[in-house]
């Protein structure tokens, strides 16, 4: 735990009093811990985990060994072997493929992006409070949803209901938007103003179509509360791919993300064109979010906790902060989405309430541990 | 003595007839007094009526309403409630309505030609509580499910004008609801025969199914999230009238979001769904695992495309029980034993008051 709270002291710092920072760069960069490792095998078990877990339970329960089975099955050669090793009814086999499956694969995709960008956006902006929609581009889908919604567009464009296309576009041009208010070369804190300007031009824009929105209210309504209830394969095919490509991009610039970290003038120092690396980094926060906000609607919380989470666990550095981010980030919602489905049965309660009720006490233990650690 | 007495009786007995025989003569004389008595009597009635008012009535959400004197001018912030008092035959009392507002036709049309006003949506900040003072009105109903309107009911209560809040949540509370403003526009009479007509068809339906078997239904009233009735709910009630089994009957919350994988494993026979989500029947019944129910296998995926008739809780609602019936047992409420539906679109045609009256 020592390093983590020394890496969580540096990275809320900024100012570093060293006689030699650059030396303590290069060390920091260098260095490798073995329990780094281990984490990604702890992340990736648990993800594993719970993946079986939520495939089994629901209002039908299917048994684990019946879920491998049926995964199995479906791949080729193997899959002949296992012919009619199962017990699972058509019907069941229905609602875990075309249901559940799609609906976990959803929440890991969400939850990745969302736990991606916000580490992301936190440590360029040197801000704790950012999260993946302080860019605008939540807000921007929620304006391209409500008017698809409100002026009723056609249904499909590209093969995708016309409200998830508009969406992601409202969001893309939200932050593009951002981009101009805040000026070529501008500072962090311009960028976040901007974003916070663009946000509430947006929500008032949004606001003005609930008053014209007539009969589509409650269409309005349902799209802002967000949810994973009926996400299905037509959703994911299109959706996926992005936030793979997203991700990728992240996990590519992790080192220079390391180096920013140090701060502008020390990142230049060590070879980072800074403006462009930012440039492109927020350009692949606002590709990952604005497709997870087309696809759930907006859910709290993942963005903005799990990073700190992470930073308090593995620490700063971005090559095992942001793969356990993307893990871990899965992993929550995932969780959080299989309570929200299974503790009311056959209700369904929202995921936002639960993302907020789980996650919350966990931070607040973490955080108090650290506080003990760090040692006032 | 006894000559006195019987002397007496006598006198008494002859007095008697005299009286008699005068009240009589003077009915049979006074013939042109008729009116003249009419319009004391009349007089005495509206004196009583008077008596009526200051009125004080309790409502669905137990608030004590004062209704200083027959109302005469009533802003309705619900289309139930609007429909309740069109109704009961005072709709020209009615100077404002919500924008959502579309039966009867003649309310459409006093609508566009100004003469009466929207007052906006039906959300508390979709009311234009200006709108609504400035009309002036004398009763204002509103509506209390759900609690949307709470803000709206408090500041016109504090401007000094009655607000009666109707919260009707099964079919006895409607009655109730009907009586209650029948009771305060001084129609209570119309207002019990509108009641009795509504019990009419729900008898006339009850005996209809009573001896069938009942499908399994699932009532969609929004598909993303998957929202539905429970039995508990004025909507759930009418499937049961209907002589339909839901899925979701043991539910205590009215409107649950439920379960996608619930609905495709409980396996409804019959799926009901309205046109307020944008669905065709084959859109309903393709979407990922409703394709494996019996409802979709069958062709038995329904799509209400007057959603108002089940889904506002007003006298019309008894329409909205013939249409669900129809959708439920289609062998016994088809068009040819019961003459009411447009046979292309097979939707309700026509008024139940005058085919079951």
């Amino acid at each position: 735990m020592g390093t983590a709270s020394k890496d969580k002291a540096e990275w809320s710092g900024h100012h570093h009093s060293h006689a030699n920072t650059e030396d303590f760069v290069r060390r920091f960069l260098s260095e490798r811990h073995s329990r780094w490792t281990a984490s990604f095998v702890i992340s990736l078990v648990i993800l594993f985990a719970l993946i079986v877990i939520s495939s089994s339970v629901g209002y039908v329960h299917i048994s684990p060994t019946d879920i491998l089975i049926l995964l199995f099955q479906r791949i080729p050669l193997v899959g002949q072997h296992l012919a009619g090793q199962n017990s699972v009814s058509s019907v069941d086999k229905t609602i875990f493929f075309q249901i559940r499956l799609p609906r976990i694969v959803g929440a890991i995709m969400v939850g990745s992006a969302l736990a991606a960008s916000g580490t992301v956006l936190q440590d360029i902006f040197s801000n704790a409070l950012a999260d993946p929609y302080i860019t605008g581009v939540s807000s921007g889908a929620a304006f391209g949803a409500a008017l698809s919604i409100v002026l009723g567009f056609g249904s499909y464009v590209f093969g995708l209901n016309s409200i998830i296309a508009v969406a992601f576009v409202g969001g893309i041009l939200s932050v593009v938007a951002s981009f101009f208010v805040a000026g070529r070369n501008s500072n962090s804190a311009m960028f976040l103003l901007a974003g916070v300007t663009v946000t509430f031009l947006n929500s008032a824009g949004v606001a003005f179509l609930t008053v014209l929105a007539g009969d589509r209210l409650p269409a309005l309504v349902f799209w802002l509360m967000g949810g994973l209830n009926t996400v299905s394969w037509p959703v994911l095919t299109p959706t996926l791919p992005v936030i793979i490509f997203g991700l990728m991009g992240m996990l590519y610039f992790s080192r220079d993300l390391n180096a920013l970290l140090f701060g502008e003038e020390q990142a230049k120092s060590l070879g980072v064109n800074t403006s462009r690396v930012k440039a492109l980094l927020v350009a692949l926060t606002a590709l990952v979010t604005a497709t997870s906000v087309s696809i759930s609607g907006i859910i709290g919380f993942v963005g903005l906790i799990i990073p700190h989470m992470m930073r308090l666990i593995v620490g700063s550095d971005h090559r095992v902060l942001l793969p356990s981010s993307i893990l871990v980030g899965a992993s929550f919602l995932l969780l959080c989405d299989t309570l929200a489905r299974t503790v009311a049965l056959p209700m369904e309660i929202p995921v936002g309430v639960v993302t907020a009720s789980v996650g919350g006490p966990f931070f607040i233990y973490l955080l108090r541990r650290q506080r003990r650690f760090i040692g006032s | 003595m006894p000559t006195r007495v019987t002397a007496i009786v006598i006198i008494l007995l002859l007095l008697i007839a005299a009286g008699e025989g005068l009240a009589i003569t003077s009915l049979y004389e006074s013939n042109i007094n008729y009116s003249a008595q009419i319009s004391s009597l009349k007089a005495q009635l509206s004196q009583l009526e008077g008596s009526l008012y200051p009125m004080t009535v309790v409502d669905d959400l137990n608030r004590t309403v004062i209704v200083p004197h027959e109302p005469q001018r009533v802003v309705s912030l619900e289309p139930s409630d609007t429909q309740i008092v069109f109704a009961i035959g005072e709709g020209g009392k009615i100077v404002g309505a919500t924008k959502y507002d579309d039966w009867p036709t003649e309310l459409a049309n006093s609508i566009s030609s100004g003469k009466i006003v929207s007052v906006g949506g039906i959300l508390s900040r979709t009311i234009s509580l200006e709108t609504v003072l400035g009309l002036k009105p004398d009763l204002v109903l509103a509506w209390g499910l759900g609690g949307e309107q709470s803000q709206i009911i408090q500041q016109i209560a504090n401007a000094g004008i009655p607000v009666l809040v109707l919260a009707p949540s099964n079919m006895s509370m409607i009655y109730n609801d009907v009586l209650l403003v029948g009771k305060v526009l001084n129609a209570y009479q119309n207002a019990s025969n509108v009641v009795k007509d509504m019990q009419k068809v729900v008898d006339y339906v009850s005996a209809r199914v009573a001896n069938s078997p009942r499908p399994s239904v699932f009532y969609e009233v929004w598909n993303d999230p998957l929202i539905t009735a429970s039995s508990t709910s004025f909507i759930g009630q009418l499937i049961d009238i209907a002589g339909g089994n839901n899925i979701f009957s043991n539910i205590t919350e009215q409107f649950p979001t439920v379960s996608l994988e619930a609905v495709v494993s409980l396996n409804p026979q019959i799926i009901i769904a309205t046109n307020e989500f944008n669905m065709t029947a084959d859109q309903i019944a393709n979407q990922p695992g409703f394709q494996e129910t019996t409802a979709a296998k069958e062709g038995m995926v329904f799509v209400l495309t007057n959603p108002g008739l089940v889904e506002e809780p007003g006298p019309r609602l008894v329409e909205g029980l013939l249409v669900l019936a129809r959708f439920i047992h289609p062998d016994l409420f088809n068009s040819t034993n019961v003459n009411i539906f447009n046979d292309s679109t097979g939707e309700f045609n026509g008024t139940v008051i005058s085919q079951f009256s």
